[in-house]
């Protein structure tokens, strides 16, 4: 698919960033980088989690003070203290973590900040904005509903909204980062689309991503960060995939050996195997789940899982695949339905059963429910079933889940002073690679993984893909929850679908088709 | 023909009292429902009122019954102590639950720390005059009506006053939007150039001052006295006017007028059972505000809503949740 | 190797002797413009306790009391809830183990037990209400335990001024307990109860059951993200209000002890300053019970000190209180500063 290349040619930068270096605590995450911000052209940034490409945006919208270096807006030398003057200086920036405020409705969230002074004590008409957000909403081809409250309106909608404010606000440039994560394949076609009409009427876009193909479709240009430097700047129409996957990556993966990297090459399973049926695991038959008020979360949901497969389930997020989750663990219980465990009914059995009959759980939010921040890795490791560490039911026997950690640690290559440290010490992709290492330590017959592979590098993400790989050849079978298709179509041996509750297509490996999942995500049905 | 007088006479009187007994409710709990629409849950109410007690009074005193000067320093307290709680919770970060108790203690010690120093231990305790009652020109004659709502003084009108304005703020106004937004989702509103230190800041000291004047009141309303005991759990109670009214002015004036019922009804019962000649223990009944907030707590809580950033302090620079 | 450790440990440390001289500094300050000799006072406070025997059997009972407050307080803090309460928790224990002493008989040999038993089961049920209404209604249990408070005031007032009344004393409080529910002494002349005993064992019973067994894993599991614990598959919705409960039910024990021990009698206001006193010191500690004993003794040896200054030179008891809040306040702030340094 094309996009219209028109792009419009500006002489001088409006933003040069010169020279940024950035420390947090003993961690340098950005190594004097230097960097021009073009209007009238889409910049894709590029390079894996941890590269540094957020800090460097965050730098320039005012939420981090450089340690050393230079910034220079519209030719003048600028300090930037907050992301009020960034905006006020024309620069924008949309985060991965959406910035509004539930409550309030689209229009509500567009207008906070909009008046100051004494004039903001004037009873609020918002007759006026909603007129300007219209025409800008024209001119981009971004629809919202303006009267319509955040927390009734999808992800992709809510992008739009925080589009939309840069927009109403006159900017320069905007900065999207990682804008694609929540995002349908259709809608972010229609996303890319309204960029290259954005551009082609001035404005200069950053488009932050880990995700080669994304810059390959959009981007006028490319510039490759790894580890905190810049390694080069191309005309995307100038370069070729293998270089660029080369910079991103560097020595430290066998490109040939990869399992992001090799495509859509089939997986090296045996062609035995694929015909003989495998046993069944787990079974749910018509899991529904209503909350408090009656609505339902859950519809119907019915599926099987066997011996050594993975199932990969699919869509944007917000479609209940964390109820889902909950539900298959244990978390909640479910208002219908039957969940049987190698022909067990668990439906009603507590966490601590299903941990015992062999199951366990990598959450997706690390920090809210991934670890115990105050207690030490060493404790960490073994939540959920420290009840087997105990002598007698009582007496916590701290000398086994010693060895037992440090093992672990080694194992799993986390990155810790001292076992005894506290978890909150630790850098998220260090408390991904805790919790992997401990739902992996219980050698779980199912494993139910939710974004395990989330803001990981790509050398970390490797190791996660290929434990689950060789989980899955020792027979278990694993749930892999994953808003990210591409990751779901690497690995899993059939996808399925989340879509309002409901899980819709069952498609096995030999027919994964990017677009006719991305219809099921969108709730497109049947053809 | 009495009869009926009497009842009449009765609820004048009782409406009356509840207007009295309102402010401290109204007032503390407005201050707890602005801090905490800016994110700042500030438990210490009741040590903050003690000690706003305790200035007023002792100002008052010494200044030879000027209310006025004893108010101002009710006032120049609350912003003092809110200044600190802010400092503490909102430049250094800590834990709001550790300093709302620390400072409810530390508060009440002060206020009474206070007395025993300027007054020491009397025989009768010394007291100011209160505050006398301003009849509002053509209202007030009003039959009825007009004695049990138009004959208060200058405080209880000025209560009301500001729940208004509060609301109309707050809801009607782009700066309330603003606040609101900051304790709804300060990240959000940071990037849209709010300071949200400033208005936390804000939020917490008009909080503070208002649980002070709070104390005020209870001093130069009444009895014009002072004892430890002054405040009795109203700090408290507030905080539960606040949680069921949603964090809403509105609502927490509606809590506040069920919590007032409560207490004139308290001194209602036993003026009456003094009449009738019954006699239980005055304790019984003082447990009952104490009681019915346990239950109307129990209560609400299916439609229980907080400002979503309520508690935590906020940090420009730390990671996002997936970091 | 001496020399680093020695500089780390004072570089660790300076922090805390700036806010003790800080909140003595203000202390001091606030004796000197009330009028009082500052230097004799801080002499007075910090060495009362160890005048005479006397003084110093005084301050192990006042520690004893200070220290059942604080782990009252201190065991529902680790899964992070705030038992405010603990003071109406002590003086339910107390109402219980009173009611014993004075109406119940039974075998010389038990009483003393049952009264402890009893103080333990109503500081408990006392605070199982909190327990219940945080449970199934989510009722922050702040306010529900400091509503409860106030209700035990009233009901000790109550209690004291009924059928037990000992209308020889000006103060509301009851008769002497009979001798046989009255703890046995350590010492006789001057009086040391055995209550000390049974305070310093309850704390060692506990930091063994915080630090090493499974319910201690799962309660720190659940103070430090209930979340985290609850997915899991801690019982967080159990182990919450149980904290609670067993804090009720230590600060019962508190409560009993004192009334078994010491006082002999049910009396109004019995509980003093030692509620505040003993949620400050858990919070100094930051809930750690190896902090709490030695924080909680100093504490003591302050009141005493204090009570002792009230009684010499009239000044106010408040300071006791006062300087622990300062001192918590300075060492909160002097520790995230040192975080900034970093």
């Amino acid at each position: 698919m094309s996009l219209s290349r028109e792009s419009v040619i500006v002489a001088r930068p409006y933003v040069r960033l010169e020279g940024i270096y950035k420390r947090f605590g003993d961690v340098v995450a950005l190594k004097g980088v230097t960097l021009d911000i073009f209007t009238g052209q889409v910049l894709g940034l590029l390079g894996e989690n941890g590269a540094g490409k957020t800090t460097l945006m965050n730098v320039l919208f005012g939420l981090y003070k450089p340690d050393a270096g230079l910034i220079y807006v519209d030719g003048k030398a600028v300090k930037i203290k907050s992301p009020a003057h960034a905006i006020r200086l024309g620069i924008f920036m949309v985060h991965q973590h959406f910035k509004l405020v539930s409550n309030y409705t689209a229009l509500e969230n567009i207008a906070i900040g909009m008046s100051s002074g004494v004039k903001s004590l004037r009873p609020i008409d918002l007759t006026e904005l909603e007129e300007r957000v219209n025409k800008v909403m024209e001119a981009s081809g971004l629809y919202v509903n303006l009267r319509e409250k955040i927390r009734n309106l999808p992800l992709g909608v809510r992008q739009r909204v925080e589009i939309l404010k840069a927009l109403v606000r006159g900017v320069k440039i905007l900065i999207l980062d990682e804008p694609t994560t929540n995002l349908t394949p259709q809608e972010v076609d229609a996303l890319f689309n309204a960029l290259r009409n954005l551009v082609r009427t001035g404005l200069g876009v950053v488009f932050i991503t880990h995700k080669l193909h994304e810059v390959m479709a959009v981007a006028d240009e490319i510039a490759v960060l790894r580890s905190g430097v810049l390694l080069g700047r191309f005309k995307r129409s100038e370069v070729d995939q293998a270089t660029i996957i080369k910079l991103m990556v560097g020595e430290r993966i066998d490109l040939d050996k990869s399992i992001i990297f090799r495509g859509f090459r089939p997986l090296n399973t045996s062609s035995q195997t694929e015909n003989v049926p495998k046993p069944e695991l787990l079974r749910v038959e018509n899991l529904g789940l209503k909350d408090r008020l009656g609505t339902t979360i859950l519809d119907s949901i019915s599926f099987t899982l066997s011996k050594g497969e993975i199932l990969g389930i699919a869509g944007v997020s917000g479609n209940g695949q964390r109820e889902f989750v909950e539900v298959i663990f244990g978390v909640r219980k479910p208002t219908s339905g039957k969940i049987l465990l190698e022909g067990v009914d668990i439906t009603n059995s507590s966490i601590r059963d299903r941990i015992l009959m062999g199951m366990f759980y990598v959450p997706e939010d690390r920090l809210s429910e991934g670890i115990s921040p105050t207690l030490s890795v060493m404790e960490n490791l073994v939540l959920g079933i420290h009840f087997s560490y105990s002598t007698k039911k009582l007496l916590m026997d701290f000398k086994r889940i010693r060895s037992d950690a440090l093992q672990l640690i080694r194992k799993y290559e986390i990155k810790t002073p001292d076992m005894a440290t506290l978890a909150s010490k630790l850098s998220g992709g260090n408390i991904q690679k805790l919790m992997i290492a401990r739902a992996f330590h219980t050698k779980p017959k199912v494993l139910i993984a939710h974004n395990p592979t989330r803001g990981l590098d790509i050398a970390t993400t490797e190791k996660v893909l290929s434990e689950v790989l060789s989980l899955k050849s020792a027979g278990s079978g694993i749930i892999y929850v994953s808003e990210d298709l591409d990751e779901l179509m690497l690995i899993s041996d059939r996808i399925a679908v989340m879509y309002k509750g409901m899980l819709v297509g069952s498609l096995t490996r030999d027919r994964f088709d990017k677009y006719e999942i991305g219809k099921l995500m969108a709730g497109v049905v049947g053809g | 023909m009495t009869a009926s007088l009497d009842l009449a006479a009765l609820v004048v009187g009782y409406v009356r009292s509840v207007l009295i007994y309102i402010v401290p409710y109204l007032l503390t709990s407005l201050g707890i429902v602005i801090s905490g629409r800016s994110g700042i849950y500030n438990i210490s109410a009741e040590g903050v009122m003690l000690l706003g007690a305790s200035v007023t009074f002792l100002a008052t005193y010494f200044s030879s019954g000027n209310v006025l000067v004893g108010i101002s320093y009710a006032v120049l307290v609350g912003i003092l102590v809110g200044l600190a709680f802010g400092f503490l919770t909102i430049s250094l970060k800590l834990n709001q639950f550790v300093v709302g108790t620390t400072f409810f203690i530390l508060c009440s010690g002060f206020a009474n720390l206070l007395y025993k120093l300027f007054i020491g231990v009397t025989l009768t305790p010394p007291s100011i005059e209160t505050l006398r009652p301003l009849t509002i020109p053509v209202m007030s004659d009003i039959p009825y009506v007009g004695d049990s709502l138009f004959k208060h003084n200058l405080l209880v009108y000025l209560s009301f006053v500001f729940v208004t304005v509060s609301y109309y703020v707050l809801y009607k106004t782009h700066v309330g939007l603003n606040f609101r937004a900051v304790g709804e989702n300060p990240k959000a509103a940071d990037t849209l150039g709010i300071n949200v230190t400033l208005y936390r800041y804000v939020g917490t000291i008009i909080g503070t001052v208002l649980m002070s004047v709070s104390g005020s009141y209870l001093v130069l309303s009444t009895t014009g006295l002072y004892t430890e005991t002054i405040v009795l759990g109203r700090g408290w109670i507030s905080i539960g006017i606040a949680i069921f009214g949603r964090w809403h002015p509105l609502w927490s004036l509606a809590g506040s007028a069920l919590f007032a019922g409560v207490e004139a009804l308290v001194y209602l019962i036993q003026s009456l059972q003094s009449v009738l000649g019954i006699r239980t223990p005055p304790e019984f009944l003082l447990t009952l505000p104490f009681i019915a907030t346990l239950i109307v707590l129990a209560l609400v809580y299916k439609r229980a809503e907080l400002p979503q950033a309520i508690g935590r302090p906020y940090d420009r620079e730390a990671p996002e949740e997936y970091a | 190797m001496r020399g680093i450790q020695l500089i780390r440990l004072i570089k660790i440390s300076v922090p805390y002797l700036f806010s003790v001289s800080l909140a003595f500094g203000i202390a001091g300050l606030i004796l000197y413009l009330g009028g009082y000799d500052v230097v004799s006072s801080y002499k007075t406070i910090l060495t009362a306790s160890f005048w005479n025997l006397n003084s110093f059997f005084l301050t192990l009972t006042k520690f004893s009391t200070l220290l059942m407050m604080s782990l009252a307080f201190s065991i529902p803090y680790i899964s992070r809830k705030f038992n405010i309460g603990v003071e109406g928790q002590y003086l339910m224990g107390a109402l219980g183990a009173a009611l014993v002493g004075l109406a119940v008989s039974t075998p010389a040999g038990v009483h003393v037990i049952i009264s402890l038993i009893v103080g333990i089961a109503f500081g408990s049920l006392w605070a199982s209400v909190p327990a219940f209404l945080m449970a199934r209604y989510n009722v922050n249990e702040v306010i529900s335990t400091i509503m409860m408070n106030f209700i035990a005031r009233y009901s000790v007032m109550v209690f004291a001024m009924s059928f037990w009344r000992d209308v020889t004393s000006g103060h509301p409080m009851t008769i002497p307990i009979s001798d046989t529910a009255t703890l046995p002494l350590l010492n006789s002349s001057p009086p040391l109860s055995s209550g000390i005993i049974f305070s310093l064992t309850t704390a060692a019973l506990l930091y063994f059951t915080v630090a090493l067994t499974v319910i201690g894993y799962e309660l720190r599991a659940t103070g430090t993200n209930p979340r985290a614990a609850e997915v899991f598959g801690v019982n967080t919705k159990l182990l919450m209000p149980l904290s609670l409960i067993i804090g009720g039910g230590i600060a019962g024990l508190g409560g009993a002890l004192d009334v078994t021990g010491y006082y002999h009698r049910l009396i109004d206001g019995m509980q003093s300053n030692y509620p505040s006193l003993g949620i400050l010191i858990a919070l100094l500690s930051k809930g750690k019970i190896t902090f709490i004993v030695p924080v909680a003794f100093f504490i003591s040896v302050i009141d005493v000190g204090t009570n002792a200054l009230q009684r010499i030179q009239r000044v106010p008891i408040e300071l006791v209180l006062i300087l622990e809040g300062l001192l918590l306040v300075f060492i909160l702030v002097s520790e995230s500063l040192r975080w900034w340094r970093k």
